[in-house]
């Protein structure tokens, strides 16, 4: 029942043989300074690295792990690090279960794991077949292969396996949290592995996520600030194809139904030529897929009418559906929805949604979409540009928080 | 013309300026046919092509994706009409599509499918070699595709002679009977184009094996050959200097389509036969590319009534060569198929469990 280590040493291994599963104690504070300088080894690496650094997600990544920036995360959580009645300790061994796409967040939430200092096991798929993320994880050798990075053997530890139950079981067993990416069936999935009483799940399931556009801010742009908005619209859109749990699949225009008409027309035909020189997705299949989820849409009531081309369709939402639980199959397929009232987002106040990417709201308007999340509602309200930046933050926790332990220390 | 007019004659004798109207005439009457028998078609053409009535042109016609026959259940018939129901091949787990016929429509394949193939074979049914084994009729997960081609083509040989054992080695006593039976006489090949290269031409018999009289007829696609690097040239030419086989035909079809088969013509470029044509589509704005341009394949037919597949957008990639202009007469455009749209699921966050099934 071995596991295929890939960090820090590529080998076949026992799970409770791996470095970061033995009883040796805890030596790094939060935010310990041996760690910042490992993670800005690291970003330096990314960033000094021909390939990873033209790549969007793996950029800010680097950026994201500078110790300028960790510092201002240290600041951030002052009230955590720091207080009259506790201290702050790791929650202890955790286990990271990754997802088989590109997507680049459960990187943060080891490193967020790390920063608290925490020893951790990370799985990613055995069908993993990115280059970039292998490049990644090779940069990451490097840094701890390091004589002054040798401590962090023992708390980051990368394998890969396959779907074995008694895997999961065995290194369910042994931790004290798990941070579980990968949707609804992964969660039932580890659920079914049982843990000790006392371990944390740390779950982020299925999402769909969602943009509104304020069209009289967006007919009113001029030529400069229309490429702006597209290219903001494109990075939300397109990134990971559209498929990652931020990534928005229904636009809401809000404003007069004839300016959202407009401003739909104003972005398919800016939008287009956009896609067409930056996105490498194949158009052969791009165009099938889409064709065949417009003929499923339609013959499920959702699709009233639809425009636009093999790079990018907008299908406009029939009156009784609701778009909260709506997915399309990515790579530039939107429903829409002209919306009069900021209130008609009223039907995105579920659990299933994440992200709301907004655009020339005014402040009034905002304000009333942040009150849509109270309740079991919209985890994230951001601008667009921004639905797939990383933030301590995501998905209702903040993880700093769920990775650490308050220690109460009564005061004398 | 009627349809029926259409299918009698010979199937490659029509020009343009006659076929056009006489097909256009028969595919009007189908799109109406369809819109008012099957509902999910007139949704289909209302909602996502904003077609709301007749067409004028082919070019006018919607066009489903062959994927919405694995989705919906699609049919333009009651169903107490159900006579017969097609599936495609797919490995386990994976959505197959499912084709209704009537007994007219499967009359009408029936129909077209003898007019295509008497046209290469002759009208006398000859002893035929079905390069694959009998045990492909009873082996429930494949009988589907490859049992269904073979027991379709069956009806145009006679002396049915399967030449691979059950572990698809060459049953090189049957095959040598089989040729000693039939010996100076034209006989009918009959296998899947990747069977045919696996397990025949690269199987090592003792002797050497001259199938010079024969025709071979083969069919199911270039998927796992063209992983080979194997094209068309090379495997015509393979075949003939091993089998001395000249007389060699591919044919493109789906289930979807059955008996609306494109029969290689003898440049090796896929023939569109009377009641049958082809559109090639650009993949960004689904506008009809001339000869020359790659493109997403539509099929439109004019055999299928009890289900709304007289136009089909498959996920090959061809590109038009030509338009009356083949070898031996034949008329009609004429295509090649160059590939497929590689298969499109984009993965999302939530996948990491899930199982993928992928076609073998």
């Amino acid at each position: 029942m071995n596991v295929r280590q890939l960090i820090p040493d590529p080998v076949e291994i026992e799970p409770f043989d791996l470095p970061a599963l033995q009883d040796g104690g805890y030596m790094l504070k939060p935010f310990d300074e041996r760690t910042l300088g490992f993670l800005n080894d690291l970003s330096r690496r990314i960033l000094t690295d021909g390939r990873l650094k033209t790549l969007p997600e793996m950029a800010a990544l680097g950026f994201w792990l500078r110790r300028s920036h960790l510092k201002e995360l240290q600041r951030a959580q002052s009230h955590l690090l720091s207080g009259e009645r506790h201290l702050l300790s790791p929650v202890g061994k955790v286990l990271h279960i990754c997802p088989a796409n590109v997507d680049t967040m459960f990187l943060y939430s080891l490193v967020v794991s790390l920063l608290m200092g925490n020893r951790n096991v990370l799985r990613v798929s055995d069908r993993m077949q990115s280059d970039d993320m292998r490049l990644l994880f090779g940069k990451l050798s490097e840094t701890m292969g390091q004589p002054e990075n040798g401590l962090f053997r023992g708390y980051v530890n990368i394998v890969t396996y396959g779907h074995e139950k008694e895997i999961n079981d065995d290194l369910s067993s042994r931790v004290n949290a798990r941070v579980i990416w990968g949707g609804d069936a992964t969660i039932q999935t580890f659920r079914s592995s049982a843990t000790q009483p006392r371990c944390r799940d740390i779950v982020f399931a299925d999402r769909v996520s969602a943009m509104c556009i304020g069209s009289e801010a967006l007919l009113a742009l001029n030529p400069e600030g229309m490429s702006g908005f597209l290219k903001d619209f494109y990075n939300d859109s397109y990134t990971f194809d559209q498929m990652g749990c931020s990534s928005p699949q229904t636009v809401f225009f809000l404003g007069e139904d004839g300016s959202n008409r407009m401003a739909l027309e104003r972005i398919e035909s800016g939008l287009g030529e956009l896609v067409k020189s930056r996105y490498t997705g194949d158009l052969f299949s791009l165009s099938s897929l889409k064709l065949n989820r417009m003929v499923d849409d339609a013959l499920e009531g959702v699709l009233l009418r639809q425009s636009g081309n093999g790079f990018l369709r907008f299908v406009e939402l029939s009156d009784g559906t609701n778009p909260s639980e709506l997915h399309g199959c990515g790579g530039g397929y939107f429903y829409w929805r002209s919306i009069g009232d900021v209130d008609e987002l009223v039907c995105l106040g579920s659990s299933k949604v994440q992200t709301l990417s907004c655009f020339g709201l005014s402040s009034v308007q905002l304000k009333s979409v942040s009150e849509l999340a109270y309740g079991e509602g919209i985890d994230r309200i951001v601008r667009l540009g921004h639905a797939l930046n990383f933030d301590y933050i995501w998905d209702g926790y903040n993880l700093f928080e769920q990775l650490g332990r308050r220690v109460y220390v009564q005061s004398s | 013309m009627t349809r029926d007019n259409l299918l009698q004659l010979p199937p490659y004798d029509l020009a343009r300026k006659e076929k056009q109207p006489a097909l256009m005439a028969i595919l009007k009457q189908l799109h109406l046919h369809h819109r008012s028998l099957c509902p999910s078609y007139r949704e289909i053409c209302e909602r996502v092509f904003g077609s709301h009535g007749e067409v004028e042109t082919i070019g006018d016609l919607p066009f489903l994706p062959v994927s919405a026959f694995k989705n919906h259940r699609l049919l333009s018939m009651s169903e107490e009409s159900v006579y017969k129901v097609l599936t495609s091949s797919g490995t386990t787990g994976q959505q197959v599509s499912r084709v209704y016929l009537d007994t007219a429509t499967a009359r009408l394949q029936s129909a077209a499918l003898a007019r295509i193939m008497t046209h290469v074979l002759g009208p006398a049914r000859l002893p035929m070699l079905i390069i694959d084994s009998r045990s492909v009729l009873s082996n429930r997960s494949s009988y589907s595709a490859r049992g269904a081609g073979i027991l379709g083509l069956s009806i145009f040989g006679k002396d049915h002679t399967y030449v691979l054992d059950e572990d698809f080695n060459l049953d090189e006593k049957a095959l040598n009977d089989f040729l000693e039976r039939h010996r100076g006489r034209k006989v009918l090949i009959f296998g899947f184009t990747f069977m045919i290269w696996q397990y025949l031409h690269h199987a090592r018999p003792s002797g050497s094996i001259d199938l010079g009289d024969s025709v071979l007829i083969h069919s199911g696609g270039w998927k796992k050959l063209n992983d080979l690097a194997v094209d068309n040239t090379t495997f015509r030419t393979e075949l003939q200097s091993r089998f001395n086989l000249r007389s060699i035909y591919n044919f493109y079809g789906m289930v979807e389509q059955v008996g609306s088969v494109f029969m290689e013509n003898s440049a090796g470029s896929l023939q569109c036969p009377n009641f049958a044509d082809v559109i090639i589509r650009d993949p960004e704005d689904f506008s009809i590319l001339p000869r020359g341009r790659p493109g997403l394949v539509q099929v439109v037919s004019a055999l299928p009534m009890s289900y709304p597949g007289h136009s089909l957008l498959t996920e090959d990639i061809g590109v038009l060569e030509g338009e009356d202009d083949s070898p031996e007469g034949w008329m009609g455009k004429h295509f090649r198929i160059l590939g497929r749209a590689k298969k499109a699921e984009l993965r999302g966050c939530s996948d990491t469990f899930k199982n993928n099934h992928q076609a073998a």
